[in-house]
């Protein structure tokens, strides 16, 4: 019977520990299609054949990593998108816009929901945030003059992805249905009434009625939460996909 | 120029090659205090290397020393300029994420966002602020007629600043802060002007309101001034001086004080003081053209920065100038 000693390949343990590695290793390759990138073809495999990095090209001048050029500006704007993207919509599991349940709905959150008070605080830090990023990547960009041709349109889509976040910070500004987002929109709102010729007629629209309600606050909502980020989202594909054809403009 | 320069690129020699991603080679021995018979080289090499030649300036490397054939390495070919996105550039990217996911984290965890009671039409609070980001438009509110400060001045200012690619066409480079010294004295220049106007224009019109000035212009025997006596009919103006006549749409019957205080006076000073500024820069430091709308760029984001901190911190009850507003600190 087994009075022959097993090889070491042919312990079972073995055998189970290799058909791993291979199964682990075929997985791996399924999705990365390449080895570790520690050489010239996996590093540029690396970017090349992944959906996400596919968005930088795959060599770079050296120049053109200087931090104090770019201060990561524009990536930390992106940054700050997709955080107030992921926090928004967990915030959505938990708020009904309505103004007899919104503000409860925010206080519930801070005293109820697991984590719930951390969540709103990394969306309301995270929004101001973006705001500052955004408008110091637009100087950053000016006192570089990276506008320059064939740049110039991207950086009109830049200004109106500047005027989407005042917005997208604007409309979630109203939200929370306490006194300090009510008069803050208020306010806001009555600057639009300003407008000449079509002052009343611009308010209306903007909070469907002549003073913020219910109205109000479903507009502002679809917009904060599927329109105006939709427009962002687009707008910011376009932004990527001009700098990656145009090329990085610091270290010339 | 040229020292700082070469210093640099001495200093990216340094790097040590592997964290620079390329294959390691041999170190080679910096070149010893220059024996009397070695100067030729080494001017050679500074020669090889200058630092005004663009085609030198994109090469982050210069030689540093020659060595004889028996030495330990003899270099290949020289170091590349390219590197790869994966590590170099996604290292970046990834530290600078992670830095600001934990700043994030632990802003959120010990400083929570305000929320006050619940929504109350019935009870204003006072001052009424909105978002901090339009509390610079608010405070041109204050000093304007509200189209004006709330619509039309914003409007114009991004339209501009979404236009100036297609004017800024002079010759100069691309990719460096502020284009040139001169650009960076003119921005620097245009910050302080900018300041000493701004602060000087919000206290005088704290200290001596235009508005009640041109009231008061010209007092007739009752104390009423000239211009409330004067009306103009104004189409798109604010019907709230006086009630839209029937029959006519949106047309509002307003004093020439106001027209003064509202609309002529804050554009007149808005066009002057940049008129100003364009004369100055260009009379100063023969600004071109790049370096004009550094200048006016640099006003608006003065102007922003300071109307926004104005109004946040410095505006009370009833939007009155109070020096101790920010110490009562509204919720953001």
């Amino acid at each position: 019977m087994a009075t022959k000693k097993s090889s070491p390949r042919r312990n079972p343990l073995d055998q189970v520990m290799q058909a791993s590695a291979a199964f682990g290793s075929r997985v791996y390759k399924s999705v990365f299609r390449h080895s570790w990138p520690d050489s010239a073809r996996t590093r540029s495999l690396a970017t090349m054949s992944n959906v996400f990095l596919h968005l930088h090209p795959t060599t770079i001048r050296r120049a053109s990593l200087k931090v104090t050029y770019t201060f990561c500006l524009g990536g930390l704007s992106f940054f700050f998108f997709l955080v107030l993207t992921v926090s928004g919509v967990l915030l959505m599991f938990y708020y009904v816009p309505s103004v007899t349940q919104a503000y409860q709905d925010i206080k519930d959150l801070q005293t109820v929901v697991f984590a719930g008070q951390f969540l709103r605080n990394m969306h309301r830090w995270g929004a101001h945030a973006m705001v500052i990023v955004v408008f110091l990547h637009m100087c950053r960009v000016f006192y570089t003059r990276a506008y320059r041709p064939p740049r110039e349109f991207n950086w009109v889509v830049g200004v109106l992805l500047l005027v989407l976040t005042f917005l997208l910070s604007f409309s979630g500004y109203l939200l929370p249905w306490d006194q300090l987002s009510f008069w803050a929109v208020t306010v806001g709102t009555n600057i639009a009434k300003a407008t000449p010729f079509v002052g009343p007629e611009a308010q209306f629209l903007l909070i469907g009625g002549y003073e913020i309600g219910q109205n109000a606050l479903i507009r502002f909502y679809t917009l904060h939460v599927i329109a105006l980020p939709l427009a962002a989202a687009v707008l910011i594909a376009v932004h990527f996909w001009r700098v990656r054809k145009d090329g990085f403009s610091g270290g010339l | 120029m040229a020292d700082t320069s070469q210093e640099r690129q001495a200093k990216q020699d340094q790097i040590p090659a592997q964290a620079q991603g390329q294959p390691t080679p041999a170190p080679i021995p910096a070149p010893a205090p220059a024996p009397a018979d070695t100067t030729n080289r080494r001017a050679e090499a500074r020669r090889r290397h200058d630092a005004s030649n663009p085609l030198d300036k994109a090469r982050p490397h210069r030689l540093l020393a020659v060595v004889k054939k028996e030495a330990s390495f003899i270099p290949t070919k020289e170091p590349s300029t390219i590197v790869h996105v994966w590590p170099h550039l996604l290292m970046i990217e990834f530290l600078c994420a992670i830095v600001f996911t934990v700043t994030l984290f632990i802003t959120s965890a010990f400083i929570n966002a305000p929320l006050e009671d619940l929504a109350n039409p019935e009870k204003t609070p006072n001052p009424s602020k909105a978002p901090w980001y339009f509390l610079n438009l608010q405070e041109l509110l204050l000093h304007m007629d509200g189209g004006l400060a709330g619509v039309i001045v914003p409007t114009v200012v991004l339209l501009m600043i979404a236009l100036v690619p297609y004017f800024d066409l002079g010759p100069g480079q691309m990719g460096r802060w502020f284009t040139s010294e001169r650009g960076k004295a003119v921005v620097i220049f245009s910050s302080i002007y900018t300041s000493f106007w701004l602060f000087f224009l919000i206290a005088l019109d704290v200290f001596f309101p235009v508005k009640t000035m041109m009231k008061s212009l010209f007092p007739d025997e009752q104390g009423r001034g000239l211009l409330t006596q004067i009306k103009i009919p104004i189409p798109g103006g604010d019907p709230t001086y006086e009630p839209t006549p029937a029959g006519m749409l949106n047309v509002s019957i307003t004093p020439v004080d106001i027209i003064m205080s509202n609309w002529i006076i804050p554009i007149s000073v808005i066009i002057v003081l940049s008129g100003l500024l364009v004369v100055l820069v260009k009379k100063r430091f023969g600004a071109d053209r790049r370096d004009i709308f550094q200048a006016l760029f640099t006003g608006f984001v003065v102007s922003f920065a300071i109307t926004t901190v104005v109004g946040t911190a410095l505006r009370g009850y009833g939007q009155e100038f109070d020096w101790l507003w920010w110490a009562f600190k509204r919720p953001l």
